[in-house]
């Protein structure tokens, strides 16, 4: 069984990253089913891990594991187009997508 | 892209045009590829990302919902972030899927639009009344408050001039000084009584000011004003509490001095030292005994002295200033006792008695002085300060008391 690893990089706590982040919690309670381990990082608080990740603007969302490694930007609110975009095109859970 | 065609159509855009065009388009121009990875980027791309080299970075994939735009922050080269309206569309680049991303720079704008709100939000959630008019005084803007206090909505206000809260209450010459005071020096502040829609009246507290283009030119008039109506209540009620507080500390004051006279602790040895008050009033009843027995001494003495009698007049007036002695009187109740006594018993007697009574009573003043002194050298030597500290004359024990040589 496949575990998603992903990362959200924000600019602050602005209403804008809180939104963000709220969409990736609902994709990942939501799509996800629990296998996945969520990471929150604030550019501005840890300018350097987002410099070494070299992360050109926010909100960026990475799907670190399983390959393929996949990037996303812009309007995180549409779960199938994020899941699309990061190739999560399958769950775990009988090799088919939950619907909505 | 609609482009497409027609460069294809008009020979003379060539590649080095289409590729000039891109580099010179103020918004940041960048092609992506599926997985994110930028294929191209334009000159206004790099600006925004601070010089960074973008070509082969992963961008990500811009994930637009529906045809709108999503806001994104731009981190440049050196960690500053900006804020860009990202626009995405897919195409065919060079025989490939591709996305053209367009970043817009709407840093600025959206420091302005954060000011603007702000302004919008000071505007509308100030407690203080605000009408914005035109310069020749048509309403173009009020707040909430303005609404609140004067009852009128803002579609009532709008068009109107605010000729519409006008009282009656102020003369010709009052406008006149304060339409001067605008074009003098800009501004006016002062008190002004307005109606609100409701025909009421209430006081405000009102400041009008010019707003002014780069060039000097009055572009609109503000007027911020106060409701004063609760102030003035809370002023007056302030008054009045002030006044009752006043009322009350007299009354205190009043009370406490009642209470010391009525509750007047013993009278010190030298009376009035300490503050106590004089026996005729602390205790007024033995003081009368006090008098008359004194009184009929007095008689007594003058018949020693009319019918040379021999009455223990002296017996009497030590007996009388031991008395006095237990009740801690005082040099001043000694002569308030004595004068009291003239008082009473030169009344309705012969002037020739009353003469010899005034006269005899000098020496038995002094006796009963020295006798009173005797007294407290015999019996308060060790403790010459601590009698003030009694707080009740002993007049039980006066009363109680044998009169020695009062018969």
């Amino acid at each position: 069984m496949n575990k998603f690893r992903l990362t959200l990089y924000v600019t602050g706590h602005t209403s804008r990253s809180e939104k963000g982040i709220r969409n990736l919690q609902r994709i990942c309670a939501e799509e996800l089913q629990g296998k996945y381990e969520m990471t929150v990082i604030d550019v501005l608080e840890q300018p350097q891990l987002a410099e070494d990740q070299k992360i050109l603007a926010t909100p960026t969302l990475v799907k670190e594991l399983p390959p393929p490694l996949r990037r996303v930007i812009g309007d995180l609110s549409d779960t199938e187009k994020v899941l699309l975009g990061l190739d999560i095109a399958v769950v775990a859970d009988g090799n088919e997508r939950k619907g909505k | 892209m609609s482009l497409g065609p027609r460069i294809h159509e008009d020979l003379s855009f060539d590649k080095e045009a289409v590729l000039s065009l891109f580099a010179a388009m103020p918004d940041g121009i960048i092609v992506l590829d599926p997985m994110g990875v930028v294929l191209y980027a334009n000159d206004s791309a790099h600006r925004m990302f601070g010089g960074r080299r973008l070509l082969g970075k992963n961008l990500g994939l811009p994930i637009m919902v529906g045809e709108s735009h999503a806001d994104v922050e731009v981190i440049d080269s050196a960690g500053r972030t900006g804020c860009a309206e990202l626009r995405a569309a897919t195409f065919n680049w060079l025989g490939q899927a591709a996305t053209v991303a367009s970043l817009r720079d709407i840093t600025e704008r959206r420091a302005m639009e954060g000011q603007l709100a702000l302004a919008g939000q000071v505007f509308e959630s100030a407690r203080e009344g605000i009408i914005v008019t035109r310069p020749n005084g048509v309403i173009v803007s009020v707040n909430r408050a303005f609404t609140t206090i004067t009852g009128y909505s803002a579609e009532e206000a709008f068009g109107n001039t605010p000729r519409l809260l006008k009282s009656g209450e102020h003369d010709l010459a009052f406008f006149e000084r304060m339409w001067k005071s605008i074009t003098e020096q800009g501004f006016w502040h002062g008190e002004i009584v307005n109606r609100r829609k409701d025909g009421s009246l209430y006081p405000e507290l009102l400041s009008i000011s010019r707003i002014q283009d780069a060039d000097g030119q009055v572009m609109h008039l503000v007027g911020i004003f106060s409701d004063l109506t609760q102030h003035k209540i809370d002023q007056e009620a302030l008054e009045e509490a002030r006044l009752h507080l006043q009322q009350s500390e007299k009354l205190v004051e009043e009370l406490e001095r009642r209470y010391t006279v009525a509750n007047s602790p013993v009278l010190s040895v030298v009376g009035g030292l300490y503050g106590s008050a004089p026996l005729s009033h602390s205790a007024k009843s033995v003081f009368d005994e006090l008098v008359q027995r004194y009184g009929k001494t007095l008689e007594l003495a003058v018949e020693n002295l009319a019918l040379k009698a021999d009455h223990p007049v002296s017996d009497q007036l030590r007996a009388l200033a031991e008395d006095l002695g237990y009740l801690q009187a005082g040099a001043r109740d000694v002569a308030e006792l004595h004068s009291e006594t003239l008082t009473r018993k030169s009344k309705n007697v012969p002037a020739m008695k009353a003469k010899a009574m005034i006269e005899e009573g000098r020496f038995l003043v002094l006796e009963l002085m020295g006798d009173l002194l005797s007294f407290y050298r015999k019996n308060y030597s060790r403790v010459p300060v601590a009698a003030h500290k009694v707080r009740e004359p002993n007049t039980r024990a006066v009363q109680s008391r044998p009169k020695k040589g009062s018969t």
